[in-house]
């Protein structure tokens, strides 16, 4: 028994290591041998048949090389015995099969632990794999949802800002021309014109309603700070809707605290157009009763006044949750009909905005079937200067200006000619830059009007040429015709004393700039300094001789024309013309020629005398500061 | 005439294995997850053509390679059955590298393919799944609800006999 097993080891398996079995058997399956310590093995039986899982390699064992170990580290085995072992076979002759049996059972629970963390574990990571990749999917959908939102949004502001501008120029155009009719149409067609006139409007205010959103959504929309009248404007818009509440048979009301301030600084142009938009949609939606504005003082100091003001109407009013829509860019409340009640649904949007851009904040009420209050408040500074006083285009007189228009778009000129005939301007008109040069350096101009982009370059910099070499029109006002935002002009903020209008351009406001900005008189004293050769005292004096005298032959002048005299009118214009040429002033002088010249000829000169006489006087202002400076 | 073959379960850790042998052999089911240490040896015996084939069922371990697997386990193997997890990609990524070293190891071993835990996945992901191996024979078995489990042991007992 037991001679291939050294003593020792039998000691160890039987009283150190009883948890350990040796069973010895023929590679064909007959048990040989067997210690029994742990299963029963029947001796002289096949192993084969004793055990299903010996039965399954049973194939294993002939082919087994001598003393190569066959092991399995852990078999959960419940064949004769529950439990966790520790197998191995050594093949250790031709025909026998050591098989050595240990028993892990003890072991069971801390091994299948230490596996299962480990399982645990590297199914976790797989989790997180997971857990990553899918952050990682949404990560890449939320950058691409975030691409699209902004390849939509950049899309809308191009097209708000394309459309806007390639119906600027037409719309100009047809505005302005309809303006030309008008004044030169009979009676009759006057009701048509009108009613051309409202839809041109009507389409340019829609366009303007997206440009304003397009600006106000893309934070390039700043407001402007002047003194305005601020009872004046609130009741120019709510007179400008008395025609059409009356009509309507609803009572418009205006109700303005007496002691809201008279002037306060702001833009007007924006605070009257939340107003316009608040009342035109108060109104719009009123078939009955009434829509008031109320504007009330609240807090104030000594600069500064908070007003509240108040839209209440008795219309057709919306329900919570149409009040949720209603300030949403292009809402109209649900079911509405669009035909009945038009717009792009923006007024109300861009109202809002508005108000909060002037530091406001819109609130709504509203009842179906009551009415709609809507309130904000507004801080206004206290101006402390008076607004500047509109003229009366209709009497003003520009026929003593001559002004260079560039402009190279056809209808665009049309306009132009248009405005310039109806004001009596003197209009020199090209359509390139080339051709502009030219001009500029032939005679002076009291303005230039021009379009920035010309088929030949950009007038820009060709000002910016023309105010760097001295002669002629250096320094002449250039007002910028420009479909595009000032902001977006390179240079031109470089430009001295220039003005800038947006296409397309109110004939009012071409005609406001000409009118309000009094043509500056230069004076250049190089010929008198050269005639005295730098003598400063010399200057001095023939200079005081000039102010001395030269307004008292600006009174013969003017007594002559009056009086017709013709002989006096060539005697003094010609007696002048050293003291004119003193001056330096190139127009001055070729308006003394050309007087001169018409009253040789006998032709009438009218108020080119009167335009003369006073561009002489205010010559004569600088002259006497230049006479200060010596 | 009875016949006794060594099956092996392969596949990775918590695919199933062991679910699919408790329910196969002793039609029990347990959502609790025990590893399984080395192999654990069942038998089954089922009908093939007239045989009585004692299945001798040697779960292994599950391992993420098959070259982890101690070579004496897969000794004698007559069948093996390739288990993977529809809700774990990792469990068949590399399903056919893994075959090929199987068959490697064990040449011409015949191999029944299940894609267990079925009851997780809906049709569309299940299909795509399935469309993405290119796999034939592929029985898409669930321990939990016993679904083909019967017919896996016996389409593989059918391979070996």
């Amino acid at each position: 028994m037991f001679e291939h097993i050294s003593r020792i080891e039998r000691i160890k398996l039987e009283m150190i290591s009883p948890l350990s079995q040796v069973v010895i058997f023929h590679t064909n399956g007959e048990v040989l041998d067997t210690c029994d310590t742990l299963i029963k093995v029947e001796a002289k039986k096949s192993v084969f048949d004793q055990f299903d899982f010996l039965k399954s390699i049973e194939e294993v064992f002939p082919g087994l090389p001598v003393g190569e170990k066959l092991v399995f580290d852990v078999v959960e085995w419940n064949e004769g015995a529950e439990g966790l072992f520790a197998l191995e076979f050594v093949k250790f002759d031709d025909t026998r099969i050591q098989w050595v049996i240990l028993n892990k059972t003890k072991d069971q629970e801390q091994i299948t632990k230490v596996q299962q963390e480990r399982n645990d574990s590297a199914i976790n990571e797989e989790f997180l794999e997971i857990q990553r990749k899918y952050l990682e999917m949404e990560k890449a959908l939320l950058d691409y949802k975030n691409e699209e939102l902004h390849r939509v949004q950049k899309f809308k502001e191009q097209f708000f800002a394309e459309v806007s501008h390639e119906m600027r120029t037409p719309l100009n155009s047809i505005s302005g021309l309809i303006d030309l009719l008008r004044s030169s149409q009979s009676e009759g067609s006057t009701d048509y014109l009108a009613a051309l006139k409202a839809t041109s409007n009507h389409l340019n205010a829609i366009i303007n309603d997206v440009l304003d959103l397009s600006k106000i959504e893309a934070g390039k929309f700043s407001l402007s700070l002047s003194p305005f009248h601020l009872k004046k404007t609130i009741r120019n818009i709510v007179a400008g809707f008395e025609h059409s509440a009356r009509e309507k048979g609803v009572k418009l009301n205006l109700e303005i605290d007496s002691t809201i301030p008279v002037h306060v600084d702001g833009d007007s142009v924006r605070f009257s157009q939340v107003i316009y938009n608040l009342l035109s949609n108060a109104l719009k939606f009123t078939d009955r009763g009434h829509v008031s504005l109320a504007v009330t003082a609240e807090r104030s100091s000594d600069s500064i006044q908070t007003l509240a003001f108040t839209i209440r109407d008795t219309g057709k009013g919306m329900s919570d949750r149409d009040i949720e829509g209603i300030l949403e860019p292009y809402a109209q409340v649900e079911g509405q009909d669009y035909h009945q009640f038009g717009g792009t649904g923006l007024g109300l949007g861009i109202a809002q905005q508005l108000i909060q851009l002037m530091g406001g904040r819109l609130g709504i009420e509203s009842e179906e079937g009551k009415g709609t209050t809507m309130t904000f408040q507004l801080e206004f500074q206290r101006s402390t200067l008076e607004p500047v006083q509109e003229e009366d285009k209709s009497t003003t007189d520009l026929s003593h200006l001559e002004v260079l228009f560039v402009e190279d778009d056809e209808i665009g000129t049309v306009l132009l000619k248009g405005i310039a005939s109806e004001m009596g301007i003197k209009g020199t008109f090209v359509k390139s830059i080339e051709a502009f040069e030219l001009e500029a350096q032939e005679r002076p101009f009291d303005f230039i009007v021009t379009d920035v982009n010309l088929p030949d370059g950009d007038m820009i910099s060709a000002i910016e040429g023309l105010r760097s070499r001295s002669g002629l029109n250096q320094s002449t006002k250039v007002i910028f015709l420009s479909g595009d935002d000032k902001e977006i002009l390179d240079g031109l903020q470089e430009i001295e004393n220039h003005d800038y209008l947006m296409k397309p351009i109110a004939t009012d406001s071409l005609i406001a700039l000409l009118c309000v900005e009094e043509p500056q008189v230069t004076i250049n004293l190089d010929n008198l300094r050269t005639s005295t050769q730098g003598d400063g005292a010399l200057m001095k004096e023939i200079i005081e001789t000039i102010l001395e005298t030269l307004p008292l032959e600006l009174v013969k002048l003017e007594k002559a024309q009056k009086e017709k005299d013709q002989v006096l009118l060539r005697k003094v214009l010609h007696k002048i013309n050293p003291s004119i040429s003193y001056l330096g002033n190139d127009r001055l002088i070729n308006q003394r020629k050309a007087l001169y010249t018409k009253v040789l000829d006998q032709e009438p000169i009218n108020n080119e005398l009167r335009n003369f006489c006073d561009a002489v006087t205010v010559a004569l202002g600088v002259l006497q500061i230049e006479k200060g400076r010596l | 005439m009875s016949l006794s073959k060594k099956v092996i379960l392969i596949g990775h850790f918590g695919v199933g294995k062991s679910s699919l042998v408790q329910r196969f052999v002793h039609q029990k089911f347990s959502d609790q997850y025990i590893t399984t240490i080395g192999v654990k040896i069942d038998k089954k015996v089922v009908q093939v053509d007239g045989f009585d084939v004692t299945m001798i069922i040697w779960d292994i371990a599950g391992e993420d390679s098959q070259k982890k697997v101690p070579v004496s386990y897969r000794l004698g193997a007559h069948g093996a059955l390739y288990v993977f997890d529809l809700s774990r990609p990792s469990t068949y990524e590399n399903l056919q590298s893994e075959l090929d070293y199987l068959n490697q190891v064990i040449p011409g071993i015949p191999v029944q393919i299940l894609a267990n835990k079925m009851d997780l996945v809906n049709d569309t992901e299940r299909e795509d799944i399935l469309d993405s191996l290119s796999l034939e024979e592929v029985l898409e078995t669930s321990a939990k609800t016993g679904l083909h489990v019967e017919e896996a042991f016996q389409r593989l007992a059918k391979k070996m006999v």
